[in-house]
Protein backbone atom coordinates (compact mmCIF):
# COMPACT_ATOMS: atom_id res chain seq x y z
CA UNK A 1 0.00 0.00 0.00
CA UNK A 2 1.10 3.29 -0.87
CA UNK A 3 -1.36 5.83 -0.64
CA UNK A 4 -0.14 6.76 2.19
CA UNK A 5 3.15 8.27 0.16
CA UNK A 6 0.64 9.69 -1.87
CA UNK A 7 -1.65 11.02 0.69
CA UNK A 8 1.64 12.87 2.17
CA UNK A 9 3.08 14.31 -1.17
CA UNK A 10 -0.56 15.59 -2.13
CA UNK A 11 -0.73 16.89 1.22
CA UNK A 12 2.78 18.77 0.65
CA UNK A 13 1.40 20.51 -2.61
CA UNK A 14 -1.66 21.03 -1.05
CA UNK A 15 0.02 23.56 1.22
CA UNK A 16 2.26 24.84 -1.06
CA UNK A 17 -0.93 25.98 -3.06
CA UNK A 18 -2.87 27.60 -0.77
CA UNK A 19 0.22 29.57 1.10
CA UNK A 20 -0.37 32.49 -1.52
CA UNK A 21 -3.88 32.87 0.32
CA UNK A 22 -2.47 33.68 3.72
CA UNK A 23 -2.56 31.68 6.85
CA UNK A 24 -6.23 31.33 7.50
CA UNK A 25 -7.02 29.99 3.73
CA UNK A 26 -8.35 26.41 4.42
CA UNK A 27 -9.30 23.40 1.55
CA UNK A 28 -12.78 22.40 2.20
CA UNK A 29 -12.49 19.81 -1.24
CA UNK A 30 -9.74 18.07 -2.98
CA UNK A 31 -10.53 17.03 -6.73
CA UNK A 32 -8.15 13.77 -7.48
CA UNK A 33 -8.47 12.12 -11.23
CA UNK A 34 -7.05 8.24 -10.24
CA UNK A 35 -6.48 6.48 -13.63
CA UNK A 36 -8.16 3.05 -13.47
CA UNK A 37 -4.51 1.19 -14.52
CA UNK A 38 -3.01 3.13 -11.34
CA UNK A 39 -3.02 1.13 -8.33
CA UNK A 40 -4.90 2.92 -5.71
CA UNK A 41 -7.91 1.72 -4.03
CA UNK A 42 -10.49 4.35 -3.40
CA UNK A 43 -11.49 3.73 -0.01
CA UNK A 44 -7.14 3.68 1.12
CA UNK A 45 -6.75 6.63 0.02
CA UNK A 46 -9.88 8.25 1.34
CA UNK A 47 -8.41 6.94 4.66
CA UNK A 48 -4.43 7.97 4.63
CA UNK A 49 -5.96 11.27 2.97
CA UNK A 50 -8.34 12.12 6.36
CA UNK A 51 -4.75 11.23 8.29
CA UNK A 52 -2.46 13.00 6.32
CA UNK A 53 -4.54 16.05 6.36
CA UNK A 54 -4.85 16.40 10.12
CA UNK A 55 -3.29 19.40 11.30
CA UNK A 56 -2.80 20.90 8.03
CA UNK A 57 -4.82 23.41 5.90
CA UNK A 58 -6.68 20.52 4.42
CA UNK A 59 -8.10 19.11 7.69
CA UNK A 60 -12.04 17.66 7.46
CA UNK A 61 -11.52 18.31 3.80
CA UNK A 62 -13.54 16.03 1.49
CA UNK A 63 -11.53 14.57 -1.06
CA UNK A 64 -13.23 13.80 -4.09
CA UNK A 65 -11.73 10.49 -6.49
CA UNK A 66 -12.31 10.85 -10.18
CA UNK A 67 -11.82 7.22 -11.51
CA UNK A 68 -11.12 7.47 -15.33
CA UNK A 69 -11.29 4.15 -17.30
CA UNK A 70 -8.44 3.44 -19.47
CA UNK A 71 -8.45 3.86 -23.19
CA UNK A 72 -6.20 2.59 -26.00
CA UNK A 73 -5.53 3.01 -29.41
CA UNK A 74 -4.18 0.67 -31.72
CA UNK A 75 -0.99 0.60 -33.46
CA UNK A 76 -2.21 -1.01 -36.62
CA UNK A 77 -5.85 -0.16 -37.07
CA UNK A 78 -5.65 2.82 -35.45
CA UNK A 79 -8.87 2.23 -34.08
CA UNK A 80 -9.78 3.82 -30.18
CA UNK A 81 -11.36 1.53 -27.65
CA UNK A 82 -11.95 0.87 -23.51
CA UNK A 83 -8.83 -1.32 -22.29
CA UNK A 84 -11.23 -4.06 -20.67
CA UNK A 85 -10.15 -7.68 -19.31
CA UNK A 86 -6.25 -6.18 -19.47
CA UNK A 87 -6.13 -6.70 -23.03
CA UNK A 88 -3.30 -4.32 -24.90
CA UNK A 89 -3.54 -6.25 -27.77
CA UNK A 90 -5.99 -4.99 -30.48
CA UNK A 91 -8.90 -7.97 -30.90
CA UNK A 92 -8.40 -7.35 -34.77
CA UNK A 93 -5.35 -6.62 -35.48
CA UNK A 94 -3.52 -8.53 -32.67
CA UNK A 95 -1.15 -5.63 -32.38
CA UNK A 96 0.02 -3.16 -28.94
CA UNK A 97 -2.73 -0.78 -28.08
CA UNK A 98 -1.17 2.24 -26.49
CA UNK A 99 -2.75 3.72 -23.82
CA UNK A 100 -4.31 7.00 -24.23
CA UNK A 101 -5.72 6.95 -20.63
CA UNK A 102 -6.37 5.38 -17.13
CA UNK A 103 -2.46 6.14 -15.67
CA UNK A 104 -3.68 9.36 -14.37
CA UNK A 105 -2.40 10.73 -10.68
CA UNK A 106 -3.50 13.76 -10.92
CA UNK A 107 -4.58 16.74 -8.60
CA UNK A 108 -6.60 18.78 -10.65
CA UNK A 109 -8.04 21.01 -8.22
CA UNK A 110 -8.73 22.75 -5.20
CA UNK A 111 -11.54 24.58 -3.62
CA UNK A 112 -10.42 26.72 -1.00
CA UNK A 113 -12.21 29.01 1.47
CA UNK A 114 -10.66 32.23 2.02
CA UNK A 115 -12.23 34.41 5.64
CA UNK A 116 -13.86 37.73 3.95
CA UNK A 117 -11.46 40.43 5.46
CA UNK A 118 -12.26 43.10 7.91
CA UNK A 119 -13.77 46.17 5.61
CA UNK A 120 -14.02 44.23 2.67
CA UNK A 121 -17.92 43.24 1.91
CA UNK B 1 1.91 1.06 7.49
CA UNK B 2 2.69 3.52 10.65
CA UNK B 3 1.41 6.76 10.91
CA UNK B 4 1.32 9.08 13.78
CA UNK B 5 1.14 12.92 14.38
CA UNK B 6 4.67 13.18 15.71
CA UNK B 7 5.59 12.01 11.62
CA UNK B 8 2.84 14.07 10.38
CA UNK B 9 3.96 17.08 12.13
CA UNK B 10 7.49 16.48 11.45
CA UNK B 11 6.65 15.80 7.99
CA UNK B 12 5.66 19.37 7.55
CA UNK B 13 8.04 21.17 9.54
CA UNK B 14 9.95 22.37 7.00
CA UNK B 15 8.03 23.00 4.68
CA UNK B 16 8.70 26.35 4.45
CA UNK B 17 5.15 27.09 6.30
CA UNK B 18 4.98 30.93 7.05
CA UNK B 19 5.51 31.44 10.85
CA UNK B 20 2.23 32.20 12.81
CA UNK B 21 0.40 30.06 10.71
CA UNK B 22 -2.61 29.13 12.78
CA UNK B 23 -3.70 25.18 12.76
CA UNK B 24 -7.37 24.90 12.30
CA UNK B 25 -7.52 23.36 15.80
CA UNK B 26 -6.76 25.89 18.12
CA UNK B 27 -8.74 28.50 16.53
CA UNK B 28 -8.02 32.13 18.75
CA UNK B 29 -11.71 32.75 20.13
CA UNK B 30 -11.17 36.49 19.82
CA UNK B 31 -10.79 36.03 16.13
CA UNK B 32 -13.65 33.58 15.30
CA UNK B 33 -15.81 36.40 17.21
CA UNK B 34 -14.44 39.08 14.90
CA UNK B 35 -15.64 36.85 11.85
CA UNK B 36 -19.01 36.40 13.49
CA UNK B 37 -19.45 40.09 13.21
CA UNK B 38 -18.64 40.69 9.73
CA UNK B 39 -20.56 37.92 8.31
CA UNK B 40 -22.54 38.68 6.16
CA UNK B 41 -23.08 35.51 3.96
CA UNK B 42 -27.01 35.50 3.85
CA UNK B 43 -28.34 32.46 5.36
CA UNK B 44 -25.01 30.91 6.48
CA UNK B 45 -25.05 27.93 9.11
CA UNK B 46 -23.08 30.48 11.58
CA UNK B 47 -26.18 32.97 11.59
CA UNK B 48 -28.64 30.01 12.24
CA UNK B 49 -26.79 28.89 14.99
CA UNK B 50 -25.13 32.00 16.20
CA UNK B 51 -22.34 30.14 18.19
CA UNK B 52 -18.81 31.51 18.00
CA UNK B 53 -17.10 28.05 19.20
CA UNK B 54 -18.17 26.31 15.90
CA UNK B 55 -15.60 26.32 13.84
CA UNK B 56 -16.86 24.40 10.93
CA UNK B 57 -19.72 26.50 10.68
CA UNK B 58 -18.38 29.73 11.43
CA UNK B 59 -15.55 28.62 8.19
CA UNK B 60 -18.25 28.19 6.11
CA UNK B 61 -20.30 31.26 6.88
CA UNK B 62 -17.67 33.75 6.73
CA UNK B 63 -15.60 32.57 3.92
CA UNK B 64 -15.87 32.68 0.25
CA UNK B 65 -15.41 29.33 -1.50
CA UNK B 66 -13.79 29.15 -5.22
CA UNK B 67 -12.18 26.14 -7.08
CA UNK B 68 -8.28 26.99 -8.01
CA UNK B 69 -7.09 25.06 -10.85
CA UNK B 70 -3.70 22.70 -9.96
CA UNK B 71 -3.12 20.14 -12.59
CA UNK B 72 -0.37 18.48 -9.78
CA UNK B 73 1.14 14.73 -11.27
CA UNK B 74 1.11 13.08 -7.85
CA UNK B 75 4.33 11.29 -8.89
CA UNK B 76 6.45 14.65 -10.06
CA UNK B 77 8.21 14.75 -7.00
CA UNK B 78 9.11 11.19 -6.60
CA UNK B 79 10.21 11.49 -10.88
CA UNK B 80 12.50 14.71 -10.45
CA UNK B 81 14.21 12.42 -7.90
CA UNK B 82 14.79 9.88 -10.16
CA UNK B 83 15.71 12.03 -13.20
CA UNK B 84 18.22 13.25 -10.84
CA UNK B 85 19.58 9.44 -9.93
CA UNK B 86 19.86 8.75 -13.47
CA UNK B 87 21.88 12.00 -14.73
CA UNK B 88 24.51 10.63 -11.54
CA UNK B 89 24.65 7.20 -13.02
CA UNK B 90 25.03 8.79 -16.94
CA UNK B 91 27.81 10.29 -15.54
CA UNK B 92 29.35 7.64 -13.85
CA UNK B 93 28.33 5.15 -16.60
CA UNK B 94 26.27 3.20 -14.56
CA UNK B 95 23.80 0.89 -15.41
CA UNK B 96 20.77 0.51 -13.27
CA UNK B 97 18.30 -2.67 -13.11
CA UNK B 98 15.67 -2.76 -10.60
CA UNK B 99 14.62 -6.00 -9.68
CA UNK B 100 10.39 -6.19 -8.79
CA UNK B 101 8.14 -9.45 -8.04
CA UNK B 102 6.57 -10.74 -4.87
CA UNK B 103 8.25 -11.66 -2.20
CA UNK B 104 9.75 -14.90 -2.34
CA UNK B 105 9.96 -14.96 -6.29
CA UNK B 106 13.62 -14.86 -6.13
CA UNK B 107 15.30 -11.96 -6.03
CA UNK B 108 17.48 -12.51 -3.66
CA UNK B 109 18.34 -15.61 -5.71
CA UNK B 110 19.10 -13.87 -8.63
CA UNK B 111 21.89 -12.17 -7.53
CA UNK B 112 23.05 -14.93 -5.31
CA UNK B 113 23.67 -16.72 -9.14
CA UNK B 114 24.59 -13.62 -10.92
CA UNK B 115 26.82 -11.74 -8.89
CA UNK B 116 29.78 -14.54 -9.94
CA UNK B 117 28.83 -14.69 -13.28
CA UNK B 118 29.59 -10.70 -14.28
CA UNK B 119 33.51 -11.44 -15.09
CA UNK B 120 35.16 -8.10 -15.17
CA UNK B 121 31.97 -6.05 -15.00
CA UNK B 122 32.02 -4.50 -11.39
CA UNK B 123 28.39 -4.71 -9.65
CA UNK B 124 27.26 -3.04 -6.31
CA UNK B 125 23.56 -4.20 -4.55
CA UNK B 126 21.11 -1.22 -3.31
CA UNK B 127 18.77 -3.68 -0.72
CA UNK B 128 15.43 -2.91 -0.19
CA UNK B 129 13.55 -4.34 2.61
CA UNK B 130 10.60 -2.75 5.42
CA UNK B 131 13.00 -4.47 7.89
CA UNK B 132 16.12 -6.47 8.54
CA UNK B 133 19.53 -6.54 6.88
CA UNK B 134 19.14 -10.38 5.96
CA UNK B 135 19.30 -10.30 2.47
CA UNK B 136 22.16 -7.84 2.73
CA UNK B 137 23.92 -10.25 4.36
CA UNK B 138 23.31 -13.09 2.11
CA UNK B 139 24.95 -10.90 -0.68
CA UNK B 140 27.91 -10.02 1.69
CA UNK B 141 30.19 -12.63 0.79
CA UNK B 142 30.29 -12.03 -3.10
CA UNK B 143 32.87 -8.68 -2.28
CA UNK B 144 30.71 -6.36 -3.96
CA UNK B 145 29.39 -3.03 -2.61
CA UNK B 146 26.15 -4.08 -0.67
CA UNK B 147 24.05 -0.79 0.78
CA UNK B 148 21.01 -2.05 2.90
CA UNK B 149 17.49 0.01 2.62
CA UNK B 150 15.14 -0.13 5.15
CA UNK B 151 11.84 1.48 4.44
CA UNK B 152 10.58 0.59 8.19
CA UNK B 153 11.91 4.03 9.62
CA UNK B 154 9.89 5.86 6.52
CA UNK B 155 6.21 4.64 7.73
CA UNK B 156 7.25 1.04 6.39
CA UNK B 157 6.82 1.97 2.75
CA UNK B 158 5.65 -0.99 0.58
CA UNK B 159 8.23 -0.02 -2.63
CA UNK B 160 11.19 1.61 -2.46
CA UNK B 161 11.34 5.68 -3.00
CA UNK B 162 13.47 7.34 -5.34
CA UNK B 163 14.86 10.00 -2.51
CA UNK B 164 15.64 6.70 -0.73
CA UNK B 165 17.44 5.31 -3.59
CA UNK B 166 19.33 8.69 -3.86
CA UNK B 167 20.36 8.93 -0.14
CA UNK B 168 21.54 5.00 -0.33
CA UNK B 169 23.41 5.83 -3.56
CA UNK B 170 25.46 8.82 -1.92
CA UNK B 171 27.26 5.37 0.30
CA UNK B 172 28.42 3.61 -3.46
CA UNK B 173 31.71 4.44 -5.26
CA UNK B 174 29.53 5.05 -8.47
CA UNK B 175 32.64 5.85 -10.15
CA UNK B 176 34.20 1.91 -9.49
CA UNK B 177 30.67 0.47 -10.75
CA UNK B 178 29.42 -0.88 -13.97
CA UNK B 179 26.33 -2.23 -13.29
CA UNK B 180 23.88 -1.52 -9.96
CA UNK B 181 20.96 -4.35 -8.69
CA UNK B 182 18.06 -2.50 -7.04
CA UNK B 183 16.72 -4.81 -5.39
CA UNK B 184 12.95 -3.49 -4.65
CA UNK B 185 10.88 -4.21 -1.51
CA UNK B 186 8.77 -7.47 -2.56
CA UNK B 187 5.57 -6.69 -3.77
CA UNK B 188 3.65 -6.60 -7.33
CA UNK B 189 1.87 -3.53 -6.69
CA UNK B 190 3.56 -0.62 -5.46
CA UNK B 191 7.07 -0.93 -6.92
CA UNK B 192 5.12 -0.56 -10.49
CA UNK B 193 4.45 3.37 -9.60
CA UNK B 194 7.99 4.57 -8.74
CA UNK B 195 10.75 5.45 -11.12
CA UNK B 196 14.18 5.07 -9.47
CA UNK B 197 16.06 6.41 -12.58
CA UNK B 198 17.14 2.73 -13.14
CA UNK B 199 17.51 2.00 -16.99
CA UNK B 200 15.53 -1.14 -17.21
CA UNK B 201 12.81 -2.58 -15.04
CA UNK B 202 13.16 -6.21 -14.69
CA UNK B 203 9.64 -8.18 -12.85
CA UNK B 204 10.29 -11.77 -11.70
CA UNK B 205 7.56 -14.41 -11.55
CA UNK B 206 7.86 -17.99 -10.09
CA UNK B 207 5.64 -20.54 -11.27
CA UNK B 208 4.42 -21.07 -7.77
CA UNK B 209 2.24 -17.58 -7.92
CA UNK B 210 -0.11 -18.13 -10.84
CA UNK B 211 -0.98 -17.90 -14.57
CA UNK B 212 -2.85 -14.91 -13.51
CA UNK B 213 -0.72 -12.06 -12.07
CA UNK B 214 0.20 -10.15 -15.45
CA UNK B 215 -3.93 -9.67 -15.69
CA UNK B 216 -4.08 -8.95 -11.84
CA UNK B 217 -1.49 -6.87 -11.55
CA UNK B 218 -1.17 -5.61 -15.06
CA UNK B 219 1.00 -2.39 -13.94
CA UNK B 220 4.62 -4.13 -13.11
CA UNK B 221 4.80 -6.07 -16.18
CA UNK B 222 3.67 -2.93 -18.05
CA UNK B 223 6.28 -1.33 -16.96
CA UNK B 224 8.95 -4.07 -17.26
CA UNK B 225 11.36 -4.71 -20.19
CA UNK B 226 12.14 -8.25 -19.16
CA UNK B 227 10.27 -10.99 -17.33
CA UNK B 228 11.90 -13.72 -15.61
CA UNK B 229 9.96 -16.64 -14.75
CA UNK B 230 11.80 -18.36 -11.86
CA UNK B 231 11.68 -21.36 -10.22
CA UNK B 232 11.20 -23.55 -13.25
CA UNK B 233 12.73 -26.55 -11.83
CA UNK B 234 9.39 -26.97 -9.69
CA UNK B 235 7.24 -27.34 -13.27
CA UNK B 236 7.01 -31.17 -13.23
CA UNK B 237 5.34 -31.10 -9.44
CA UNK B 238 3.09 -28.41 -10.21
CA UNK B 239 0.04 -27.70 -12.63
CA UNK B 240 1.54 -24.72 -14.17
CA UNK B 241 0.32 -23.57 -17.54
CA UNK B 242 2.98 -21.83 -18.57
CA UNK B 243 2.08 -20.74 -22.13
CA UNK B 244 -1.10 -19.31 -20.58
CA UNK B 245 1.44 -17.26 -18.49
CA UNK B 246 3.36 -16.26 -21.79
CA UNK B 247 0.02 -15.44 -23.52
CA UNK B 248 -1.17 -13.41 -20.18
CA UNK B 249 2.13 -11.77 -20.86
CA UNK B 250 2.23 -10.37 -24.44
CA UNK B 251 -1.71 -9.62 -23.58
CA UNK B 252 -0.75 -6.86 -20.89
CA UNK B 253 2.46 -6.17 -22.84
CA UNK B 254 3.29 -7.07 -26.16
CA UNK B 255 6.53 -5.94 -26.07
CA UNK B 256 8.01 -7.84 -22.50
CA UNK B 257 10.62 -10.41 -23.20
CA UNK B 258 10.44 -13.30 -21.26
CA UNK B 259 12.99 -15.39 -20.24
CA UNK B 260 12.26 -18.31 -18.02
CA UNK B 261 15.16 -19.24 -15.37
CA UNK B 262 16.03 -21.85 -12.64
CA UNK B 263 18.55 -20.98 -10.17
CA UNK B 264 18.72 -24.55 -9.21
CA UNK B 265 19.30 -26.38 -12.32
CA UNK B 266 20.90 -22.82 -14.25
CA UNK B 267 18.07 -22.72 -17.05
CA UNK B 268 18.16 -19.47 -18.42
CA UNK B 269 21.02 -18.24 -17.04
CA UNK B 270 22.85 -17.46 -19.62
CA UNK B 271 20.38 -16.17 -21.40
CA UNK B 272 19.90 -13.55 -18.82
CA UNK B 273 23.27 -12.75 -18.17
CA UNK B 274 23.16 -11.95 -22.04
CA UNK B 275 20.30 -9.80 -22.06
CA UNK B 276 21.89 -7.75 -19.17
CA UNK B 277 25.41 -7.10 -21.52
CA UNK B 278 23.28 -6.13 -24.51
CA UNK B 279 20.99 -4.11 -23.05
CA UNK B 280 24.20 -2.49 -21.01
CA UNK B 281 25.68 -2.27 -24.58
CA UNK B 282 22.91 -0.09 -26.00
CA UNK B 283 22.82 1.75 -23.00
CA UNK B 284 26.31 3.08 -22.83
CA UNK B 285 26.41 2.99 -26.47
CA UNK B 286 23.55 5.74 -26.39
CA UNK B 287 25.36 7.89 -23.72
CA UNK B 288 28.49 8.46 -26.02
Amino acid sequence: MHEMSLAMGLMREIERQLEPYGPEARATRVFLEVGGLRAVVPEAMQLCFRAAAQGTVAEGAELVIEQIAPRGRCVGCGREREIDHRLFLCPDCDLPVRLLTGEELLLRSIEIEEPERKGHK
Amino acid sequence: MRFDRAEAARFHRGHGKPPGHAHPEHPDPAQVARHAEVSSTPGGPAGATGTADDTEAERSATGARREIEVRFDLLDENRRHAASIRERLREAAVFAVNLMSSPGAGKTALLEVTLPRLGSTRAAVLEGDIETSADAERLAPFGVPVVQINTGPFGGDCHLPAPLVADAMEKLPLAEIDLLFIENVGNLVCPAEFDLGEARKVVLLSVTEGEDKPLKYPLIFRESSLALITKTDLLPHLDFDLPRLEENLRRVNPELKVVQLSTRSGEGLEEWLKWLADERGKATHLTE
